[in-house]
């Protein structure tokens, strides 16, 4: 067994001293330039630092002498030195170019640059605006993205829209006062004079597919905060758009508010008692499903407030009381009967193909887009589900000045049912080719008169609105576009159809090609560089 | 300039002699070929095939592939002791640093190039925002630049080609991951401190979504230039060690 013997000299002590003093010394000067304070740990490293250097001269002084005069100190010192100036050049150039933000978009959609639509609403930012983001460190990518998103608004604004980035785990107290519900979460504000946010007009950025159009939409809403007020009819025990139970409204009652609409109740009895008008603010007129029909009076209300321009929302339902509200021989249905060309029958929607769990739960089969209402709505990714819902009849010629149509229809294979006594009663239905209407049956419908300005969206359900049923795919998207266009709201945003872009199509290939596509990448180009390799590698051989 | 073409020569003709190279190439290629056939087949009917697909991937494999292009450019002529023939040569270290480089890189396109057959299939097969693709492309063309001259820089430091390649490979897994270090990191200034120096994170925010910015640009470039200089004042030290 062999017995190296291991000396360790006064040199080796030297170099041992040097390394740990200089390593120790670097890293004080690292993190004293980095906290910009001297901690416990800073002012250790710089001891050790320092008492390495101290030893490294005491024990090896020709060693140190040489460093710091020698011929390698002064070629070395000018490569550290070139180094850190070409550094530092470097670093100079980065920054001044980044604070320059020269962005070049090359997507075939545009879509990290900002519209002309966007810049024509931007024009209109006179109050400072801040987007304020919650990131935590484990989101640094996602705030990197939106960031170069956001300032591109910043800039188009001559900075009067402002970021500001809050990491929500060293600020819980921020993220709390924000009222936070995810990292990642994105708010738009209006900034006070003395700079702070204005929290009453604090609402948060929604996350869609369009990030410009999600951006844009939220700074109008905060733009026209306060200027649309939306009223909702509590005189005729309609759904309560105050109420948290799964029958209320009150989901879309905050969303309404959340989107800095004013809502309000109102009483048409009321205001038919006294011969009074729906106020002047008024931008839209929500119907919840009254559950009885309108007397003469308070038609003349809602006639009154029309012909102003006003915006009417009307979800109906099949409802088995006497007296029904819109009941096919009433007075309110003779009433959009005559004057908008659209009514609902005394049905119930029966679909044998597009339902959910019964075949009374009618599920959008077609979309008419001929409106913004059904901008958004898709019969295959965002249908719309009511519970039991009415048939709608549009006549296209009530009157030269107005228009009105479509906008869900039920399937080829549904029918209306007109024996309601029998399904209130027995909750059964059969179809009946002499009473029944056969299908597809409108479900939701508009209407528009261009002489007033009046607006009306009538549907044949209200369970959709519902809190239970709000949340379900496109009944959101129904509601939001529909009160949307009543008041006038999407004609302050509107985009192009590249906005709702998905991007390139979905690629269909057959087995066939695909096996070639196998053989060409997988097989045949690497294997012909592989072959040169190998025929290069016998030629080394042989010779 | 004469003395870099030189080099430059000289480098080429051993990348396309050298079997090992067709063998870094031939790996690479069925790598690229397995990764895009697996994305085709997850697509089909269902999404857009991802147009930054090869380049991400390639962001991912040039932590290996650099380290392999570069490991023995220098380290070897110190092993071999060619490193002094080269210093008496009526070359100067710019030009030898640099011919290296260039030569590296030129490889690197060679192999880049060669993916974008992928995208001729793609084109054939449904209708890819090539923009886009083409951007992605220019990102990780510089970024395998900025790997290279890492690469060679430590392959300056060194005789031994594994200690370089070691050395690239720790630096370039640092540089890569910087990108996620808020995921380690829990504070969120020095996160994005890590962020601003790492790698991916000037290309998978900004080339892989289609964005040139300048100042990802001016990062490349800045690391290329900056370890191209640290690796000619090193070559230069042999003069004066």
């Amino acid at each position: 067994m062999q017995n190296d013997n291991i000396a360790i000299t006064r040199s080796h002590l030297g170099q041992l001293a040097s390394i740990i003093g200089g390593t120790a010394l670097l890293m004080g000067i690292i993190g004293w330039i980095w906290q910009g304070s001297l901690s416990d740990i800073i002012i250790a490293a710089l001891g050790i630092g320092l008492v390495g250097i101290v030893l490294w001269a005491a024990l090896t002084p020709h060693e140190f002498r040489a460093f710091i005069s020698g011929r390698q100190a002064r070629y070395g010192t000018s490569a550290v030195f070139g180094t850190l100036l070409l550094l530092g050049i470097v670093a100079l150039f980065y920054v001044v170019l980044q604070r320059a933000v020269i962005v070049m978009d090359m997507t075939e959609g545009q879509r990290f640059s900002i519209s002309e639509e966007t810049r024509n609403i931007l024009r209109q930012v006179s109050t400072p605006i801040r987007i304020t983001g919650f990131y935590s460190p484990r989101m640094l990518a996602q705030r990197e993205i939106d960031d170069q998103f956001f300032r591109l608004y910043e800039i188009a604004t001559d900075g009067k829209i402002s970021r500001n980035y809050i990491d929500p785990d060293e600020q819980p107290a921020q993220a709390e006062r924000y009222g936070l519900t995810y990292d990642g979460e994105v708010f738009l504000s209006f900034l006070n004079a003395d700079g702070s946010v204005d929290f009453t007009s604090l609402s948060a950025l929604p996350r869609s597919e369009s990030q410009e159009r999600d951006i844009t939409e939220a700074i109008s809403r905060l733009l026209i905060s306060g200027t649309l007020t939306v009223y909702f009819d509590q005189s005729h025990e309609e759904r309560d758009p105050l109420s948290a139970e799964p029958q209320g409204m009150s989901g879309i009652n905050n969303g309404i508010q959340a989107s800095g609409l004013i809502t309000f109740p109102i009483s048409l009895i009321d205001l038919a008692a006294v011969g009074g008008n729906i106020p002047d603010d008024a931008s839209a007129l929500i119907l919840a499903r009254p559950t009885t029909d309108f007397s003469e009076a308070e038609i003349a209300v809602i006639d009154r407030y029309l012909r102003k321009g006003g915006g009417l929302f009307i979800m109906s339902d099949v409802l088995f009381n006497e007296n029904a509200f819109l009941r096919q021989d009433g007075l309110f249905s003779r009433y959009l009967w005559e004057n908008f060309g659209i009514r609902a029958l005394d049905a119930a929607v029966v679909d044998e193909v597009s339902h959910g769990q019964t075949l009374l739960e009618s599920v959008s089969a077609a979309v008419y887009p001929e409106n913004d209402i059904a901008r958004r709505l898709d019969e295959e990714n965002a249908p719309t589900l009511f519970r039991i819902t009415r048939p709608l009849e549009v006549i296209q010629s009530a009157s030269a000045d107005v228009l009105n149509g479509k906008v869900i229809t039920s399937s080829t294979q549904s029918y209306g049912e007109t024996n309601l006594q029998l399904l209130g009663e027995t909750e059964t239905y059969r179809y009946d080719q002499d009473a029944d209407i056969p299908g597809p049956l409108t479900t939701v419908a508009w209407a528009y008169n261009r002489t007033t300005g009046a607006k009306i969206v009538l549907t044949g359900d209200s369970d959709f609105a519902t809190n239970s049923l709000v949340d379900t795919s496109g009944n959101a998207i129904l509601f939001t576009d529909s009160l949307s266009w009543l008041t006038g709201f999407s004609d302050q945003v509107t985009f192009s159809p590249q906005a709702y872009g998905t991007g390139s199509p979905v690629i269909f290939v057959d087995g066939q090609m695909l096996d070639l596509i196998a053989f060409v990448t997988v097989i045949l180009m690497p294997g012909v560089v592989f072959a040169i390799g190998l025929i290069l590698w016998v030629r080394r051989m042989r010779a | 300039m004469t003395g870099t073409v030189h080099i430059f020569r000289r480098e080429m003709w051993q990348y396309f002699t050298s079997p090992i190279s067709y063998v870094i190439a031939g790996a690479l290629l069925l790598l690229t070929g397995l990764y895009f056939n697996g994305d085709v087949t997850f697509s089909l009917t269902v999404k857009p095939i991802n147009p930054s697909l090869i380049p991400d991937f390639m962001a991912t494999a040039m932590i290996f592939f650099g380290p392999l292009l570069t490991m023995r450019m220098l380290a070897e002529e110190q092993r071999e002791g060619t490193m002094e023939l080269l210093l008496t040569a009526p070359v100067n270290d710019n030009a030898i640093v640099i011919g290296k480089f260039l030569s590296a890189w030129l490889f690197y396109t060679i192999l880049l190039a060669l993916t974008f057959t992928y995208q001729i299939i793609v084109v054939n097969i449904s209708k890819p925002d090539m923009a886009h693709t083409i951007c992605a492309y220019i990102g990780i063309w510089l970024y395998g630049g900025a790997s290279i001259a890492i690469g060679l820089m430590f392959s300056s430091l060194t005789e031994n080609q594994i200690v370089a390649a070691f050395l690239s490979i720790a630096t370039l897994t640092f540089l890569y991951l910087g990108n996620v270090a808020g995921q380690i990191v829990t504070n969120l200034n020095l996160a994005a401190a890590i962020r601003q120096i790492s790698l991916t994170g000037h290309y998978a925010n900004s080339f892989a979504y289609g964005i040139v910015r300048a100042e990802d640009i001016a990062y490349f470039a800045g690391i290329i230039a900056v370890m191209l200089f640290i690796a000619v004042r090193v070559v230069e030290s042999h003069r004066w060690r």
